[in-house]
């Protein structure tokens, strides 16, 4: 177990700069994730920190290590691919053997550990079969196994669900937030789906384009982002130009209040952006119960309904605004529907333009 | 189901110009007549007279010892050459992969003849070591191609999960690329030492008269007037690298 640490990591292919300047610490015994769209860089930081690849500038620590110089197999970092990558010419239990085997580790300390890391996983039972007669859920098992049975000090973990169907994706995702506490290894992992970051990280950290832009506790980043990009990446916003003079924000002509309004921002022009979850939606003549400081009134244009939520698309002025809502009430909105929408001061986000 | 019945015709014909022409061969070496008369006379006088036939013996021994080396040396050679081709990138590339498909295409009489030509202007002459040299050279390129396919379909993830596990670049290959290899390897070795077994054209030209692979000897043979002898050393072939084949078809899928 040991921490990571990253120091202003740069690394360019060719032309095309894959990272730039990256520092993250990943805390002992955590678990990290690292969030971007494709070609952010975030498989590079990750292949990076197990060795496959080198990098242009920086530093990286495992422990109080320098990983400079240090090779791919003397650094004990466990990693878990995108798919799987089990030896197809060997058992399950040959595949988890084959780090204790090519360290010498032998006998009955090796079939121990072996034992107890499938136990782990809950694949003692399929200790004898090759990886082509397992599910995709059973593969990351063994891959999980694999990967720990060297008690590395770090686990990474490259897109692991993004082979499984919804229901297993679901299903392994709490095994492995189980099998991590359990061991109480410092993971990271790297996903593009930002609801898997959320469910099951300590720390997120969020990539675009090779620049780290945003790192910190999952609630925080979702309820503070700092850049529209990141409003729009993780979660549904709806992000809109606004105007502001002597702190009153103005889309068109609509007032708008944000209680948390940032002081470094001195342009004219900003950014607004609301979460369509926080967004409440009311037909025009109803009674409204509670107080909300943003009101607009506007007309539904799409209602979409999607079992346990509805999305409704509504048209106020020249804009439309997507609004979430679980689905609790009995009437759904039709199309056509004179509405108002309403949210909290304290919902809204400001951002630089 | 009129589609099935004629693709099973279609089949059966294939078969047909196959395998009886060898068919044939396989019994009228059994056949006491030297014209060929029907009905088979049953006999095994050919293969008698086979074994006494010092100079078809040697040229056999010549034709599996050079056969045996060729296909070491050039699936040793050729699996390294593939790694380097399918692993690597490197100046030159994509100019030396394309050389490798003109030595399939160019007829191997020029082949030989140009080969004869550079042998001796190089003063290596013909004989044992010449024709080693030459069915090496020449079954190189089938092997790259055939291993090189193989290569292309595995998985880089499975050496790096490998070298994260703790496997030297040794351990890796041994453990990891080499049995996910060793069907193509399987198959290249087959095939280049039925090339060498086969080779005619290229052999004639190397060969020195104590240095005679089986087909330059049945050649020679038959031009000095055909013996059933020859259908007995046929038919032994036949059978050894049939059994051969089907050997490492039983104790090996070649299917992934």
């Amino acid at each position: 177990m040991a921490r990571v640490i990253l120091e202003k990591i740069t690394k360019s292919f060719g032309k095309f700069r894959a990272l730039h300047d990256v520092s993250m610490n990943f805390d002992e015994g955590a678990f990290h994730a690292i969030l971007g769209p494709s070609g952010s860089g975030k498989t590079t930081i990750l292949r990076i920190i197990a060795g496959f690849e080198d990098y242009d500038s920086g530093s990286i620590h495992v422990g109080n290590e320098s990983m400079e110089n240090v090779p791919v197999e003397k650094r004990n970092i466990g990693m878990v691919f995108q798919n799987y990558a089990l030896f197809p010419n060997m058992t399950v239990k040959d595949n988890v053997i084959f780090g204790l085997k090519v360290r010498k580790i032998k006998g009955e300390a090796a079939e121990k550990k072996v034992k107890n890391a499938l136990e782990l996983v809950h694949m003692e039972s399929m200790s004898n079969r090759k990886p082509n007669q397992l599910s995709g859920g059973q593969r990351q098992r063994v891959a999980l196994a694999r990967a720990l049975v060297t008690s590395p000090k770090v686990l990474l973990l490259d897109e692991p669900f993004s082979a499984l169907d919804k229901a297993l994706r679901l299903e392994m995702q709490i095994e492995l937030k189980r099998i991590q506490r359990e061991v109480g290894i410092t993971t990271i992992f790297v996903t593009h789906d930002q609801e898997e970051a959320l469910t099951l990280s300590d720390r997120i950290g969020i990539l675009n384009k090779g620049i780290l832009v945003q790192e910190g506790d999952p609630k925080d980043v979702y309820n503070h982002p700092v850049s529209s990009f990141i409003a729009t990446f993780l979660g549904d916003s709806n992000t809109f130009e606004a105007s502001i003079d002597k702190g009153i924000i103005k889309i068109d002509d609509e007032r708008i209040y944000a209680s948390n309004l940032n002081s470094q921002i001195d342009s004219k022009i900003i950014k607004v952006s609301i979460r369509a979850e926080k967004i409440k939606i009311f037909k025009q003549n109803e009674a409204i119960e509670d107080n909300f400081e943003n009101s607009l009134n506007g007309e539904v244009i799409q209602s979409l309904f999607a079992g346990k939520s509805l999305t409704y698309i509504v048209r106020f002025g020249r804009n439309v605004i997507k609004v979430f809502q679980q689905n609790v009430y009995d009437g759904i909105l039709s199309e056509g529907t004179p509405v108002k929408v309403l949210w909290k001061a304290t919902d809204t986000i400001v951002l630089k333009s | 189901m009129k589609l099935h019945t004629l693709s099973k015709i279609y089949l059966a014909l294939i078969l047909t110009f196959l395998y009886v022409p060898i068919a044939v061969m396989i019994l009228l070496s059994f056949n006491s007549s030297k014209f060929y008369r029907l009905p088979i006379d049953w006999t095994f006088k050919w293969y008698e007279l086979l074994f006494e036939n010092q100079q078809l013996i040697d040229a056999s021994i010549n034709s599996i010892l050079i056969a045996f080396i060729t296909t070491i040396l050039a699936t040793t050679i050729g699996t390294c050459a593939a790694l380097a081709f399918f692993r690597h990138s490197f100046r030159g590339k994509n100019f030396l992969l394309l050389l490798l498909f003109p030595p399939i295409a160019i007829p191997w009489l020029i082949i030989g003849t140009s080969m004869l030509v550079f042998f001796f202007w190089i003063g290596i002459g013909r004989g044992l070591f010449a024709l080693i040299l030459g069915h090496v050279a020449l079954a190189i390129p089938y092997v790259i191609i055939v291993v090189g396919a193989r290569l292309k379909s595995f998985d880089k993830a499975l050496e790096e999960s490998a070298r994260s596990l703790g496997a030297t670049s040794f351990q890796t290959f041994w453990y990891v690329t080499f049995p996910f290899l060793f069907p193509g390897f399987l198959a290249a070795s087959l095939f280049v030492f039925a090339i060498s077994l086969d080779q005619f054209v290229i052999s004639y030209f190397l060969a020195t008269p104590d240095s005679r692979t089986l087909p330059v000897e049945i050649y020679t043979a038959i031009r000095k007037g055909f013996t059933p002898e020859i259908n007995a050393i046929s038919t032994i072939i036949i059978l050894v690298s049939m059994s051969l084949l089907l050997i490492v078809s039983r104790y090996h899928k070649f299917e992934k």
